[in-house]
């Protein structure tokens, strides 16, 4: 069990705003909304007060009401406490900007295009992406089924603001959290789990010592335990554990009671004081819903999470989603991360006209706060009372006008962007020693990605984030055997040519064909059918939501060829993965940053729209007694920047004896093989992302 | 919907501990809306390769290889409401029937099954079932007109195609 939260030490690097958003560090918006007073800033707008009301402030953004608009025209503002309609297209004149709210939102790299000639050019997973975030439909883009939800702000796909407003509206009427016992739920560090088996084992074993240490208190005639301990030092231990155990036990109690309090577990399904089925898969929707990375586990983090008021996580669920609409809204990349990530070191800076270095803006908080003020959304009860005056069909067209942080001076329509990945600290040894006991390959540093602005003569680093690099990774290779490969990432100049919108990965032959196919309620049968869940397009591709290929460019006189070696920069559902994992060679991003980096590099480079890309693969497979087509026509919706932007992985830091990575397969340890030597290893550039085996 | 990585992590509490099914096999779907079946006759395209090879390498190069991309064959209505579909088998003179999950969409031969369906509507995943051949399982897109043949397996042709393995394989 992991006590880390995302946004503690070095594993902080993760340092993405999204994750930095859910921990809400975030002061309150400096300019609060009109009749907020600063000291009080979760009070009801209307309360009714015996004070005369302050003078409205000065509004220089306000726009004048606007009536009988067609709903595209439509943008709400709150002005001196109240909302208004005013023109889009007059707050656009104004210098404002448009911030979509609407449930049709898809982010930038998912909208359709037009081609040269006038034809459109569907970015077919526009739809999907829609359907998931809307809870309307699952990864295939068939209907949810009643009462079903998505949660997968953790694969990048925010929910909708009507999903936002359902749990606001449904949480805000809720009376169970009254009964909760938060001192008991804090009182730990974290519930030790497991699975059904052993759980029955520790608890009557934790029960059993409860009640041996009480018989003891009773046979010394002492009234409590800590007498017991000072009198008879031999049970101290045994004291520290039950009370220990006690403590869990209550602090499980009210998680219990929690789940079921905020809907996600049904009590009658649920056996109490077990961590059963239905009490874990409860806990995994609550994580997923509150974007927590402890996988059923309960630590630290997540107890703070169930100690908190449902409307309060609702209120950051809608922070981090007006997050996103934000930062596409602006076009804004710059989240902070590249100072958190030099917090030990200078502050990255650029310098300005006037020869001052400026420090680089968290654009996307800066921006978040602005639409949060200008929505008059300080606390969620202010959330409460924007969904409770918003029925659901508004979020067809909601849209609110504000005005976002001035752009730094490095921004224009070409930026001078490059990447660059470090690989951190590398150990190319084998993991495993000659008696195949696992030997340490302690890592300082993590690989990371920045992005940086050529400016004035500098580099000025805009976000860096924790990434992924190749590893030791299991293999099935030619001859049905599975031995241990390294994986390496690629380390040189290279360029991001074709970025690639929901992007298809071909899996190798060496992967599982087991995998390959899956169980799926079809018309009321359950039927096998081919898994493409990995395959793509979609969010659990093992490319993500988005990738950018990574070339090699070749200059002979003025043409250039590019090669590629599979290596792609991509997001992942595997979030997991970015706390210190391997990859098989490809640099993998969280989802949600991935879908805002690339839209944020197509928007400030010269870039073609080329649409979608035939594939047209098929592969028909063998799996017990049946046959299973793959059919991939599709290889994602692609962009071509142009010139190509360059970026550079970084060799870093080589620990351990072996200087290069191990080329060819070596034998797993413990594994007696029918192959004299193992074959020689597949080389496809879709052998370096998903599929395959785990890490050693 | 619970995501695979949910799923995996109580995969392994389940494996662990109760042998049960991991739920990320637990994928849920609707009842299919009415589905007009329009049988026309037609000439079956030309099947595409022997399965027991991937077909059509695009894309899967070597190492050094940029990709060669090629533009999708636009739709003459990208708006449109419906797709149109049509599935043919090989060999023809397979009497198939076609199944959607508990649905009988109708028999598949010499003549192709013809059906329209809501576009974005979700894929159709399909399975074919044919008197002497292995059961057949594909998948029909929405999101644009889809033409497909399912090339039919006999039980003695299995150990053409990838990942057979003969220990396993039940009897047909």
């Amino acid at each position: 069990m992991s006590n880390d939260g995302p946004c503690r030490g070095v594993v902080a690097l993760v340092g993405c705003a999204w994750v930095a958003l859910a921990c809400d560090r975030r002061e309150p918006a400096p300019s609060p909304p009109p009749g907020t007073s600063p000291g009080e800033p979760s009070l009801p707008r209307k309360s009714a007060s015996t004070k005369p009301p302050a003078p409205p402030k000065p509004d220089p953004d306000a726009l004048p009401p606007a009536v009988d608009l067609p709903p595209e025209r439509r943008a709400i503002q709150i002005v001196n406490g109240e909302e208004r309609v005013v023109d889009a297209d007059a707050a656009r004149a104004r210098g404002l900007t448009i911030v979509d709210l609407s449930d049709d939102w898809a982010p930038f790299i998912f909208q359709d295009a037009v081609a040269a000639d006038g034809a459109i050019l569907l970015n077919r997973y526009r739809a999907v992406f829609v359907g998931l975030a809307t809870d309307r439909s699952d990864g295939d883009g068939q209907p949810l089924s009643p009462g079903d939800k998505n949660f997968l702000e953790l694969y990048g796909i925010p929910p909708s603001l009507s999903v936002l407003r359902e749990r606001f509206v449904t949480d805000a009427a809720r009376t169970c959290e009254q009964g909760a016992d938060i001192g008991k739920l804090l009182a730990v560090d974290g519930l030790d789990t497991w699975g059904a088996t052993t759980e029955k084992k520790e608890l009557a074993k934790g029960r059993q010592r409860g009640e041996r240490i009480e018989q003891a208190r009773d046979k010394a005639g002492l009234a409590t335990l800590d007498e017991l301990a000072a009198a008879e030092p031999r049970f101290a231990k045994d004291i520290k554990a039950h009370l220990r155990f006690v403590a869990e036990r209550a602090a499980f109690t009210e998680v219990e009671k929690r789940l079921a309090c905020e809907g996600l577990m049904d009590p009658a399904k649920h056996k109490p004081d077990v961590y059963d089925t239905p009490m874990r898969l409860a806990m995994l929707d609550f994580q997923q819903k509150n974007v927590l990375m402890e996988q059923g586990d309960i630590g630290r983090t997540t107890l703070e999470a169930l100690a908190r008021p449902i409307l309060a996580n609702d209120f950051a669920a809608l922070r981090r989603g007006l997050a996103e609409r934000a930062a596409h809204a602006g076009g804004f990349v710059e989240d902070g991360s590249a100072s958190l990530a030099a917090r030990a070191g200078k502050p990255p800076a650029y310098k300005n006209a006037t020869g001052e270095r400026v420090p680089v803006p968290d654009l996307v908080g800066a921006a978040t706060e602005a639409v949060l003020a200008r929505l008059g959304l300080v606390s969620p009860e202010d959330a409460v009372a924007f969904f409770a005056r918003h029925p659901k069909q508004d979020f067809r067209w909601l849209k609110v006008a504000v005005r976002l942080p001035d752009l730094p001076e490095y921004y224009g329509p070409h930026m001078d962007l490059a990447g660059e990945i470090d690989r951190g600290d590398i150990w190319y040894d084998f993991p495993y020693n000659a008696k195949g006991e696992r030997v340490p390959q302690p890592r300082r540093r993590y690989p990371s990605f920045t992005l940086y602005v050529k400016w004035r003569g500098e580099r000025v680093p805009l976000l860096r984030w924790r990434t992924t690099i190749g590893g030791w990774r299991a293999e099935l290779a030619a001859d049905g055997e599975e031995y241990f490969r390294y994986k390496d990432s690629d380390v040189g100049p290279r360029v991001w040519r074709h970025i690639v919108a929901a992007p298809v990965w071909i899996p190798p032959l060496s992967s599982p064909l087991g995998s390959m196919v899956k169980t799926k309620l079809v018309n009321g049968a359950n039927v096998r059918i081919t898994n493409y869940d990995e395959v793509g397009p979609g969010y659990l591709s093992a490319y993500g939501l988005v990738a950018g290929i990574h070339v090699e460019m070749r200059k002979r006189g003025g043409d250039a060829t590019y090669f590629d070696n599979g290596i792609r920069t991509h997001g992942s559902f595997d979030y997991m993965s970015l706390r210190g994992r391997f990859s098989h060679g490809c640099h993998r991003l969280f989802n949600n940053l991935a879908v805002r980096l690339y839209s944020f590099v197509l928007k400030h480079r010269k870039a073609r729209t080329l649409g979608p890309m035939a594939l047209n693969f098929r592969r028909t497979f063998w799996h017990e007694g049946e046959v299973f087509d793959m059919r991939l026509p599709t290889r994602g919706f692609y962009f071509e920047l142009d010139p190509p932007l360059p970026v550079e992985t970084l060799e870093g830091e080589i620990k351990g004896a072996v200087k290069q990575p191990i080329a060819g397969y070596v034998n797993k340890p413990g594994v007696t093989y029918t192959s004299h030597a193992p074959p020689a290893v597949g080389a496809g550039p879709e052998s370096k992302a998903g599929g395959g085996g785990e890490a050693p | 919907m619970r995501p695979p990585m949910a799923g995996w992590a109580l995969a392994a509490f389940l494996a662990a501990c109760q042998g049960k099914q991991p739920p990320s096999t637990r994928v849920t779907g609707t009842e299919a809306p009415a589905l007009p079946v329009v049988p026309v006759p037609a000439a079956a395209p030309p099947v595409t390769g022997p399965a027991a090879v991937a077909v059509a390498a695009a894309g899967a190069g070597k190492p050094g290889a940029a990709e060669e991309l090629r533009a999708e064959e636009r739709e003459q209505n990208p708006r449109s409401e419906k797709v149109k579909i049509k599935l043919f088998v090989s060999p023809p003179g397979a009497r198939s029937i076609v199944w959607w999950g508990r649905r009988k969409l109708g028999a598949l031969g010499p003549m192709p099954l013809e059906f329209e369906r809501p576009r974005n509507s979700g894929p159709v995943d399909l399975m074919v079932e044919a008197e002497g051949y292995l059961r057949f399982h594909t998948r029909i897109f929405t999101d644009r007109d889809d033409k497909l043949t399912v090339r039919l397996y006999r039980p003695d042709e299995a150990t053409r195609l990838i990942g057979y393995r003969r220990s396993t394989a039940p009897e047909k």
